[in-house]
């Protein structure tokens, strides 16, 4: 069951995503601002598989942020941002450090929960094919007795 | 002076003692303050000056066309049943009578044989008159003596008279410029402290029009796109036309005086080729004179102001507006357009302050109208996705159409607060009752048999405001519910209205200090006082601004909102609590000031009687 973080100001907007993401069958934390996502991502073992952030909480680089500790604690985590409806500016930024894609909140005729669970199937489907090269890779060394220490913990 | 020349020739004893009383008169002259004591010892010197039995002092009534008795010497006349006689050059209408129409000096040495006379006293044989005539040559009056003897005066004794009459003139004509100065000075006092453009100019038509012994006074203002002129207020005949009567440029004499902004006082308004007769005050041939003056303000060409005088029931005395009379309306005219002037800056100034936080506003309400509709679009998902499903009990339904709704409730909520912070500066202003607000305001937002009490105490006879009776509700609910929102359990609120006056100001250092609210019943107050913990020292300047708020609800707007509706007002809001012992908050209100701002005019004595 894949382990999703949803970090948002708003508590109704927190609970929508955290109902459907459960209908979906994904196991859902949340976190109320910038800096309690943060120290959840730290403090999560295994970390977290995908973290849903708004993009503008306390910080308008709150988005930003999030990624950057998502990414140092594991490189394969997927982050996909949530923004206010035509402001992509910092989503696009996010996206150039790796974010696997953006998602505005109220995009005019969209139900944008069945967008929302499109992106997360599809982001999932990409952790999944990178952790599986990993551990292919990972197996390799094994074989060839190569030691990688970063790669102990997503392979063991 | 014509008459001192001629007394030089006289003999030194009596020249002695005349001189000497026209130096005691001359005295009295700049020092009196009432005008009928200065009439009644000219009348008295008059009658010891000539040795007559009974005297006169008659003022000249243009609006009724009579010569009213204003002082009066020697006996009888308390028995007579008339007060005032129609003024008339035709004989047979009385001496007097005759004297106010032509201003000619008359004497007569037998009044049983003058066809001018008519009989008051049977007694009377001889009798004297002389016109008081104004600077601008006007007939203002008579100065009458009689005797009982025949031949009584002669020439001397005329000239003598004219004399004192006119020192009687010249000190009218100061009674009325002193008159007319402080009424000017009242007008343009009030103008500067004015708070409501409305209530100013009902201020300035009621002035104007007592000034100016008008029948009436009404000011028109310029449309938007300058094309028409609209009317906005009037002393009394066309207040139910208020916005509704309207010119358009060009179009009769006011539409005139609007397309040329040039004054016109006419006289005979019908043989006036501008005049269309459209809405006049009274009908055409009902109008003496007519006079209007622009209105300009900073920002160039504003209205007319114009008034109009009633024709004399008698016709024989005219009541046409003189050259004075255009410069004084045209001083109105101008302390007018810089009471808009300032006016109009400071409802700017207030909209500017507003202006301010509308960006943030902007990209808040953006934000959070978003995400409620957000977590809207995420139950109607939810609806879709059981609506699909075969086992889905009503109870699941049914609890995510409750979430839905609480969402709804919510973005009304903001879209109530949005619009009350957007038109709280918007007033739509009549005569409110404080008490009656603080009760129905009470009433609408306030649950009985709550964990806090409520109690309201009410000043008797409180002066009105001039306010927008929604608005100001509204006001005072959100300073209730704030109240309330900050008791937790039991607690008590009191609501306190009352005047406010430099007593309170000196109790309340804390409120802001405006000179228009020292005079006695200037201003209310409105005090709300709670028993919760207060507000903390460090929030206080956070206090009224935009989107501070100490709770999730709303978007923190209310305190401005109500701050907004009490700026509007030119009123002033304040919390002077102590931190720990509850909040306790003020609003003071500029009070509405009396509309029954009539100057007379001392040429008119009968004002007391109409």
């Amino acid at each position: 069951m894949y382990r999703v973080l949803v970090i948002d100001d708003e508590e109704e907007v927190r609970d929508a995503i955290t109902r459907r993401l459960e209908r979906e069958g994904y196991h859902v934390e949340q976190a109320g601002s910038q800096a309690d996502g943060i120290e959840a991502i730290h403090q999560a073992n295994p970390p977290f598989d995908l973290i849903l952030t708004d993009m503008v909480m306390e910080d308008p680089q709150s988005g930003v942020k999030t990624l950057e500790a998502a990414m140092s604690r594991d490189i394969f985590s997927e982050v996909i941002v949530l923004t206010a409806y035509g402001n992509v500016a910092n989503a696009v930024e996010c996206m150039r450090r790796g974010a696997f894609d953006y998602v505005e909140k109220n995009i005019p005729g969209v139900d944008v929960f069945e967008l929302l669970i499109l992106k997360i199937n599809q982001a999932m489907e990409r952790r999944r094919l990178s952790l599986q090269s990993l551990r292919r890779y990972a197996d390799i060394a094994r074989t060839h007795n190569i030691d990688i220490p970063s790669m102990r913990e997503v392979t063991n | 002076m014509s008459g001192s020349e001629e007394q030089a020739r006289e003999p030194a004893g009596v020249e002695g003692t005349q001189l000497e009383s026209f130096y005691r008169l001359g005295r009295f002259l700049t020092s009196i303050l009432n005008i009928d004591d200065l009439l009644r010892a000219i009348l008295e010197e008059g009658l010891a000056s000539v040795k007559g039995t009974r005297g006169l002092v008659g003022l000249v009534n243009r609006s009724t066309g009579e010569l009213e008795f204003r002082i009066t010497a020697g006996q009888g006349w308390d028995q007579l049943p008339i007060r005032s006689i129609p003024i008339s050059h035709e004989p047979g209408r009385g001496i007097t009578s005759m004297v106010a129409a032509t201003g000619v000096p008359y004497i007569t040495g037998d009044v049983r044989r003058d066809p001018h006379y008519v009989m008051l006293f049977p007694d009377v044989r001889s009798e004297i008159a002389v016109p008081l005539v104004n600077r601008e040559g006007r007939n203002i009056g008579v100065l009458d003596i009689e005797s009982e003897e025949i031949d009584a005066f002669n020439e001397r004794d005329l000239q003598l008279l004219v004399a004192l009459a006119n020192q009687s003139s010249i000190a009218i004509s100061v009674a009325n410029y002193r008159a007319r100065e402080a009424a000017l000075i009242e007008i343009g006092n009030e103008l500067a402290s004015s708070n409501d453009m409305d209530e100013l100019l009902r201020c300035v038509v009621s002035r104007a029009a007592g000034l100016l012994r008008a029948d009436d006074c009404s000011i028109f203002e310029l449309s938007p796109a300058g094309d028409r002129l609209v009317l906005r207020a009037s002393g009394r005949m066309l207040q139910h036309n208020i916005g509704q009567m309207t010119y358009r440029l060009g179009e009769g004499l006011t539409g005139w005086v609007a397309e040329h902004m040039q004054p016109a006082r006419v006289a005979n308004v019908r043989e006036d080729p501008r005049w269309q007769g459209l809405y006049p005050e009274l009908p055409s041939e009902a109008i003496e004179a007519f006079m209007a003056v622009p209105v300009y303000t900073r920002s160039g060409p504003w209205g007319v102001l114009r008034v109009v005088r009633r024709r004399p029931a008698n016709t024989a005395v005219r009541n046409e507006f003189t050259a004075r009379d255009e410069l004084l309306l045209t001083t109105l005219a101008r302390q007018v357009g810089a009471a808009i002037t300032q006016q109009t800056l400071i409802e700017r100034q207030v909209q500017m302050e507003r202006m301010a936080a509308w960006g943030e506003m902007s990209a808040r309400s953006a934000h959070m109208i978003g995400n409620k509709v957000f977590a809207l679009k995420g139950q109607l998902n939810e609806l879709e996705h059981l609506a699909r499903r075969t086992d889905v009990s009503g109870e699941q339904v049914l609890e995510i159409v409750q979430r839905a709704k609480l969402g709804v409730f919510r973005l009304e909520e903001i879209l109530t607060e949005f619009r009350d912070f957007l038109m709280a500066t918007h007033l739509e202003r009549r005569p409110a009752d404080l008490n009656e607000l603080v009760s129905s305001a009470v009433r609408e937002s306030f649950p009985c048999g709550g964990p806090v009490s409520i109690q309201v105490e009410t000043a008797p006879e409180l002066p009105r405001i001039s306010g927008d009776d929604t608005k100001l509700r509204r006001a005072i609910s959100e300073l209730l519910e704030n109240a309330a929102n900050h008791i937790q359990g039991q607690g008590r609120i009191r609501v306190i209205t009352g005047p406010w006056g430099p007593a309170e100001r000196e109790s309340y250092p804390q409120m802001p200090f405006d000179p228009a609210w020292e005079r006695e019943g200037s201003a209310v107050r409105l005090e709300v006082i709670d028993s919760g913990p207060g507000i903390p020292t460090e929030n206080k300047d956070r206090l009224f601004a935009p989107f501070f708020t100490t709770r999730s609800k709303g978007m923190g707007l209310g305190l401005s909102i109500v701050k907004g509706i009490v700026d509007a007002h030119q009123g002033a809001i304040a919390e002077v609590g102590r931190p720990g012992e509850g909040a306790h908050f003020i609003i003071v209100l500029p009070a509405l000031r009396g509309e029954d701002a009539s100057i007379g005019d001392l040429n008119v004595s009968s004002t007391r009687d109409r």
